[in-house]
């Protein structure tokens, strides 16, 4: 594999192969080898993904380059061409690149580094969708014929594109469900989804993952206020009790707690938000090794 | 001197003509139309081509002064001629904006002497600030052919409508960028399908509709002349059909890149599919063929905007919007609507030269004996590949990249004499 930049880039059974290997490896199977080293590239705040991508790396022998973009020369204005570059001279064989710019890292295909997209503005995530999928078939096993819903800020989330790309490929059914200038009419369409209300969508979900959201979204008017927000699309104690007896809350964190979830719920009995955290570096730890040919 | 054009279809759907014929140029005017005409200096053979009044391109950003980098006047009516245009309107958004004598004087004293005409438009505005009106009597005077703060919209109404009363009784065009800066706010792409499943934030399509509907209402009440640049969405073709029912003073204009491509092009196409107006949806799309075809939609104008490649491969974030057009142009529109059978050819004749200089009201040339020659030669069965390193702009922004387009430049017959578009 070249680069991972987003699910659609991936065949079906290569994505189905990547979350298989990512579940045994969680389970406890030994991690192959690589040599070299890996570099995270960061344009915008992170712990779980950067972390994760580090802790995924040394499970394979890599070293990791890191660089913010505070205290590094992105600040003298180097292009992230040619950062990328630099850690390539640098001896990194991948690099996982988060910024705010959609699309931004198709242009850069072509550098002699190979590629992985850590979130990339609203567009994608897709090593976040590798370890929700992975969450999910460890609870579930076989996809087909499930139900993921998706809550909240589905207009601005990366993680929503990807997870309802990778769900759908696998042959969940994906419900979406937010306000409405958040869930504007054609994006459900867009995404291959459907929209649902959310009191609708948690009665039929075996897994129901909500979305953090951004206070930005107040400040730019999209919301009147959090707290409006919580009383009608937060998941709530009360409405928690709407799901399925065996369904699953994912969350891609970090959360807002008493905002699109309830603090109680971070950590109950349903959730699998920690589950996340750890099939998220044993997700990337599956794609370093199909992408370095890793022994 | 004296030029023999040879064998050309001489066509001009305004004094009916078209027919194969010979035409004899001589000192600037067409001196003789029919067989067994005398040999000039020069002759050209022109055997196949069309030869038609001479089009114009009533929308081109040529940067000078102030962004040469990306193109000059002289690389920009090269690339005019190149693409078989005999005049080009220029954009006023150069550095410094041309909103007052100085700026306007040098660009047209420096356009001299081009066998391209070039005709300058002037700011509305002072400085585009889209706050107090720009010298207008004064720019017209001195050659202006019309008012345009393009680039951007004008978020004001009531400055929109101070415009249009100033411009009335001189009868000077104003020309909208028709986009609402607070609705378009961040987008980069048409706002739909394809922007949510992108994840790029997007511009909807009431951002150029709702400014439209505006200035409509403003010229209904106030009159003058209103012109809309390259129109991107159908609510907007239908808007201006409404008001040409209703008699109102308003023309508009298409770029071939809103009349052959969709936002389903957009994730190929990188940085080269952002421009502004956004490319829409195939409904967008037939929507404005169809308008084109029946005169709704007046002109074929390419919103030529060059950028140096660094600028363009900066990622679709970080970009400037616009594509070049000026050499692709007329080869691709007319591999695209006219050799299907979509667009006849008069009318595609006419949105490059009578109607699109009704918009600015610029003298037509004719086709004609006795008339000041100003003729396009086009030839329809060439081909060409559109390259980057085969522009004459400074510039290779064109999102039409890559493909094989039917028909091609030949050259153009001015006062000058012969210029072909290609050596």
């Amino acid at each position: 594999m070249r680069h991972l930049l987003a699910i659609r880039d991936l065949g079906t059974e290569e994505l189905q192969s990547l979350v298989t290997r990512a579940i045994a490896l969680r389970d406890g199977a030994a991690p192959l080898r690589a040599e070299g080293a890996i570099a995270t590239v960061f344009y915008e705040n992170s712990t779980r993904t950067r972390l994760s991508f580090q802790e995924a790396g040394a499970l394979l022998g890599l070293r990791c380059l890191s660089i913010v973009t505070e205290g590094s020369s992105i600040q003298k204005g180097e292009s992230m061409e040619d950062t990328l570059r630099t850690v390539a001279a640098l001896g990194a064989r991948a690099a996982a690149v988060r910024s705010p710019w959609a699309l931004r890292l198709q242009d850069l295909a072509g550098l002699p580094i190979h590629l992985v997209n850590a979130g990339d503005g609203w567009a994608q995530h897709p090593t976040q969708a590798i370890a929700d999928l992975a969450v999910a078939q460890r609870e579930f096993g076989d996809l087909r014929g499930r139900t993921l819903l998706i809550v909240g800020d589905i207009l601005h989330s990366r993680v929503a594109r990807s997870n309802a790309e990778a769900f759908s490929a696998l042959g969940a059914r994906v419900l979406l469900s937010g306000p409405p200038t958040l869930l504007p009419p054609g994006l459900a369409e867009g995404l291959g989804a459907e929209e649902v209300g959310l009191e609708e969508g948690l009665r039929q979900a075996d897994v129901c993952m909500v979305l953090r959201l951004q206070r930005e979204r107040q400040e730019r008017g999209y919301l009147p206020s959090t707290a409006e927000y919580r009383r009608f699309w937060g998941l709530t104690v009360a409405r928690a009790a709407l799901l399925l007896d065996h369904a699953v809350i994912l969350h891609p964190g970090p959360q807002n707690r008493d905002v699109e979830i309830d603090g109680e719920l971070v950590a109950c009995a349903r959730s699998r938000i920690a589950d996340q955290v750890s099939c998220g570096v044993y997700g990337r730890a599956a794609l370093l090794e199909a992408m370095l040919d890793a022994r | 001197m004296r030029v023999d054009l040879r064998g050309a279809r001489l066509y001009d759907p305004v004094t009916r003509l078209d027919r194969t014929q010979d035409l004899l140029w001589e000192d600037g005017v067409i001196a003789g139309i029919g067989a067994g005409l005398p040999h000039g200096e020069q002759t050209v053979d022109a055997d196949g081509m069309l030869a038609m009044p001479g089009f114009v391109d009533i929308h081109v950003h040529l940067r000078d002064p102030g962004e040469t980098h990306r193109e000059d006047l002289r690389s920009g009516l090269r690339a005019a001629l190149a693409g078989g245009f005999t005049d080009v309107c220029a954009m006023p958004n150069t550095q410094p904006a041309v909103d007052d004598a100085i700026v306007l004087e040098g660009i047209l004293q420096r356009a001299q002497g081009h066998a391209v005409g070039l005709h300058q438009l002037a700011a509305i505005t002072q400085g585009r600030e889209g706050e107090r009106l720009a010298e207008m009597a004064t720019l017209q005077a001195l050659g202006a052919v019309g008012f345009s703060d393009d680039g951007s919209g004008l978020r004001s109404a009531a400055v929109m409508r101070l415009a249009l009363q100033y411009a009335k009784p001189i009868g000077a065009v104003i020309a909208t960028h028709a986009e609402d800066p607070d609705l378009s706010r961040g987008g980069m792409v048409h706002e739909g399908p394809v922007s949510y499943r992108l994840g790029i934030p997007g511009q909807p399509r009431s951002a150029e509709t709702s400014m439209v509907a505006r200035d409509l209402e403003l010229l209904r009440e106030v009159g003058g002349k209103l012109h809309i640049c390259h129109i991107s969405a159908k609510e907007t073709v239908e808007l201006v059909r409404r008001a040409k029912t209703d008699g109102l003073e308003v023309t508009c204009e298409v770029t071939p890149h809103h009349l052959l491509l969709t936002d389903e092009d957009v994730p190929a196409l990188g940085a080269l599919g952002k421009m502004n107006p956004p490319l829409r949806t195939s409904e967008d799309r037939q929507a404005l063929r169809e308008g084109l075809a029946d005169g709704t939609i007046d002109a074929i104008a390419t919103d030529h905007a060059p950028h140096a490649a660094l600028e363009k491969a900066r990622g679709i974030f970080h970009a400037p919007f616009g594509v070049t057009g000026l050499e692709t142009a007329v080869a691709s529109v007319y591999g695209a609507l006219v050799e299907t059978g979509e667009l006849p050819l008069e009318r595609f004749v006419d949105a490059f030269t009578d109607a699109a200089r009704r918009v600015y009201g610029l003298p037509a040339p004719r086709l004609a004996e006795g008339a000041r020659a100003r003729l396009t030669l086009f030839d329809p069965r060439g081909t060409f590949e559109v390259r980057a390193d085969g522009f004459r702009s400074k510039s290779a922004n064109s999102a039409l990249l890559g493909r094989t387009l039917s028909g091609r430049p030949f050259g153009i017959l001015t006062e000058g004499g012969f210029e072909p578009s290609h050596d």
